[in-house]
């Protein structure tokens, strides 16, 4: 959050477009990808409500750029339960094909290599692998980027249950991927 | 061969738990690369740094969400007061409440120097007495408190508090002396109508100066008087006698006038009291007051 300019939590209180505008540029691309464990496929649908429902929040809000991110997530979190319960109230329910892929290879931990993969297969991995509660911790730690203090504040846990649980996850993780066994000329290429 | 496996997952697995709490930050954290990474966390740490990295702009809805959010916010009422330690300079400029005013040291020295001037601008009027006579009386009894002697509240003539007593004589000198005069007397002869004495702004109960130093009242009743006394000044009031020469204007206006009563029943009084006696269309304040105001009281 420091890329913020100083007292654009302020100007985007009083409505300023430019601190709505950075507010959103910032912080966005990561609210989608958290949306996305739990809402995949309605995580842009999801994330326009999160916005409008944090701006309303903005008048009364009393903190910083980081506190902001905090509200976000927190109201983004919520967002997205409320979606999940609504989408197990329903008949049918749209499955999610990369877990399909994954789901005959449980037996066999370590067949899958990771050779090049980018920032969309990689997230669809955790996804795929994780349970929803390891998945958001996963991602709030790793690409929004908060501690595990502000982990805890976001989900309602306490710090040492958010540690535990991504103790379980980081596990859970290994158990599935490992790296390529490369040779060192391949490895300097690669980089 | 199917133990053989079981075996060697449960000792990888064994392996891979051992993972502390600091190795984990630094995972978690993208400060560990596949070949520092602990053992069997190779593939993780892989796939922490890729998932770390800037997907593509994913900002179609930007314009749309901004602008929903900037109605969003104007729709809200007035912004609630926020005590964020990082404003800018922006919200500094906006944001400055009323609270904030009070805090400052420029409020608190205005109200300062304006308590200072009221409590000194009061004194000064307590001190020279031009204060209302119960504001007066009230400074005079707090002052008085920190052996301060301020003046008492002057009382009127009529017992009502008042600045200044009234002259107990209408002055009738200086070169509007006949005029005054005229008006006094013809105050003195209306008293006792009362219609009489919104018209003329003289005071009519004070007795009147002629022009040449005596003093006369004239009362309609007779009262006495410190001029020399004269015959008619013992006749009842309402008779011709108000235009008598003690009681009225000098000589020089007397021959002026006409008789001070009030026409009988006449419906056009304006044109009844104009003198015609070539006098310019001047009417002497005697006549004036009698003749304007025998009309309105219904005088017999």
């Amino acid at each position: 959050m420091s890329e913020l300019p100083d007292g654009v939590i302020d100007a985007a209180r009083l409505g300023e477009e430019w601190a709505l505008t950075a507010l959103y540029r910032q912080l966005h691309p990561a609210l989608v990808r958290f949306l996305a464990v739990r809402a995949r496929g309605e995580e842009e649908d999801l994330a326009t409500d999160v916005w409008l429902d944090a701006a309303r929040a903005l008048p009364g809000f009393e903190g910083d750029a980081d506190g902001f991110r905090r509200l976000l997530f927190t109201i983004a979190r919520r967002r997205a339960i409320d979606h999940h319960r609504k989408r197990d109230r329903r008949r049918t329910e749209p499955a999610d094909v990369e877990a399909l892929v994954g789901a005959g290879d449980q037996t066999t931990p370590d067949v899958v290599v990771l050779d090049e993969i980018d920032a969309e297969g990689a997230l669809a991995r955790i996804r795929a692998v994780l349970p929803p509660d390891q998945a958001e911790i996963v991602i709030l730690r790793v690409i929004v980027g908060l501690s595990v203090g502000e982990v805890a504040e976001v989900t309602g846990r306490r710090p040492g249950t958010v540690s535990v649980i991504q103790h379980r996850a980081l596990r859970r993780l290994a158990r599935h991927f490992t790296a390529p066994v490369r040779e060192p000329a391949d490895r300097g290429e690669s980089r | 061969m199917k133990d053989h496996d079981t075996w060697s997952d449960l000792e990888d697995e064994m392996g891979r738990k051992r993972l502390d709490e600091r190795s984990a930050d630094r995972l978690i954290a993208g400060l560990t690369t596949a070949d520092d990474a602990p053992p069997g966390y190779a593939g993780v740490a892989e796939l922490l740094r890729a998932a770390r990295t800037a997907p593509p702009a994913t900002l179609a809805r930007e314009t749309m969400s901004v602008a929903r959010m900037k109605a969003a916010i104007a729709e809200l009422p007035v912004p609630a007061p926020v005590t964020t330690p990082e404003a800018g300079p922006l919200a500094a400029t906006r944001r400055r409440t009323w609270r904030n005013v009070v805090r400052s040291g420029t409020a608190r020295a205005t109200a300062a120097t304006a308590a200072l001037l009221l409590v000194g601008a009061t004194g000064a009027a307590a001190a020279t007495g031009t204060l209302p006579a119960p504001a007066q009386e009230a400074t005079r009894d707090v002052l008085a408190h920190l052996s301060v002697n301020v003046p008492a509240p002057a009382v009127h003539h009529h017992g009502s508090p008042s600045g200044t007593a009234p002259p107990a004589v209408v002055p009738a000198s200086g070169p509007n002396a006949h005029a005054t005069f005229g008006l006094c007397t013809a105050s003195v002869a209306a008293d006792g109508h009362p219609a009489t004495e919104s018209a003329i702004p003289v005071t009519p109960s004070l007795p009147c100066r002629r022009p040449d130093g005596t003093i006369a009242t004239g009362s309609p009743a007779g009262q006495s008087d410190t001029a020399p006394a004269q015959p008619g000044l013992d006749k009842p009031s309402g008779t011709e006698d108000h235009s008598s020469p003690s009681t009225s204007a000098p000589s020089d206006h007397a021959g002026d006038k006409t008789p001070a009563q009030p026409p009988p029943a006449s419906p056009d009084h304006s044109t009844s009291t104009i003198p015609r006696d070539g006098s310019g269309g001047r009417r002497s304040s005697t006549e004036t007051s009698v003749t304007d105001a025998a009309p309105t009281v219904g005088h017999p």
